[in-house]
């Protein structure tokens, strides 16, 4: 599985450790991210990583920036891509299960590394049940789409 | 207002980052009690002692989850340890359950949460006499009875 990474510069050294983390898993990663702590705009890369993701260059794509929020919404604006921020597993793990999620989002300055690696692993680890949850998710895109 | 402070190798940035924090918003005069000793339960102690004895007014303290250093402290009579991972809890720590040492772990929670933290934890005072100080006085009591 491949997955596309993106963070502004709050998020440097924690987008690193998960970066090493996923690829000690055997994901495939690119980084779509800042490597460095000059200031720079989060937009830029919650859109890029949305794009990967929509037009299959990645399956997944995960987000890092302060608090996780403000990357989530440019990714959200993309057409197609549906992304979550998450500060326990818990969310992660049912928002792939109920609203097939593509996009993690999670605060640099809100949860610890430990805590971090834990949404990651809850989130990929998950997959989503369909059924009735499909008919929810498919009302989500109408909506995009409208 | 005094503030104790100490934390393991696993914490060491995180611990000078709140001294910082404190030192700036003059929340007090902090002591710190050390970062290099693995065996946590050291300077757990050094400080819960520190603040049973009522040298310092407030203890924290900082390991990798905060359990381990939060199980150390509250073995020392008069140390009443709170382990916090959310803002609300930090502050019911003070009004609720008069707790003199807050706990927290570097790979849990985030930056600026853990500011959140100590912020409630240092500028909410219990209210002697109010609804939880029978409650409050059921441990007192059992802890200086042993």
């Amino acid at each position: 599985m491949k997955i596309g990474i993106g963070n502004d510069h709050a998020a440097v050294d924690m987008k690193n450790e998960v970066v090493a983390y996923l690829q000690e898993k055997g994901y495939e990663v690119v980084n779509y991210g800042t490597d460095t702590t000059e200031s720079c705009h989060y937009p830029v890369y919650g859109e890029k990583v949305g794009k990967a993701v929509v037009s299959g260059e990645v399956d997944l794509g995960i987000l890092i920036c302060g608090t996780g929020v403000g990357i989530s919404l440019a990714a959200n604006k993309v057409k197609g891509v549906r992304a979550v921020v998450c500060s326990e597993p818990y969310s992660a793990k049912l928002s792939r299960q109920h609203n097939n999620t593509n996009v993690l989002a999670f605060g640099a300055r809100v949860v610890g590394i430990e805590m971090a690696k834990m949404i990651i692993d809850e989130w990929l680890n998950a997959e989503f049940m369909g059924g009735r949850h499909q008919t929810r998710v498919d009302m989500i895109m109408a909506i995009e789409n409208e | 207002m005094k503030i104790a402070i100490g934390c393991d190798p696993n914490a060491q940035k995180e611990k000078e980052a709140l001294i910082k924090f404190i030192e700036e918003k003059g929340y007090g005069e902090v002591k710190d009690f050390g970062s290099e000793d693995p065996i946590y339960a050291n300077v757990a102690i050094e400080v819960a002692e520190a603040v049973a004895a009522k040298k310092y007014d407030r203890g924290i303290l900082v390991c990798g989850t905060g359990i381990g250093v939060s199980i150390a402290a509250n073995k020392v009579k008069g140390a009443y340890a709170a382990l916090v991972s959310d803002v609300y809890s930090a502050q019911r720590a003070r009004l609720s359950n008069d707790a003199n040492i807050i706990c927290m772990g570097a790979f849990t929670t985030g930056s600026k949460e853990r500011e959140m933290f100590v912020t409630e934890f240092l500028t909410n005072e219990f209210v002697p006499g109010c609804g939880s100080q029978p409650k409050v006085d059921r441990f007192v009591e059992y802890d200086n009875a042993r």
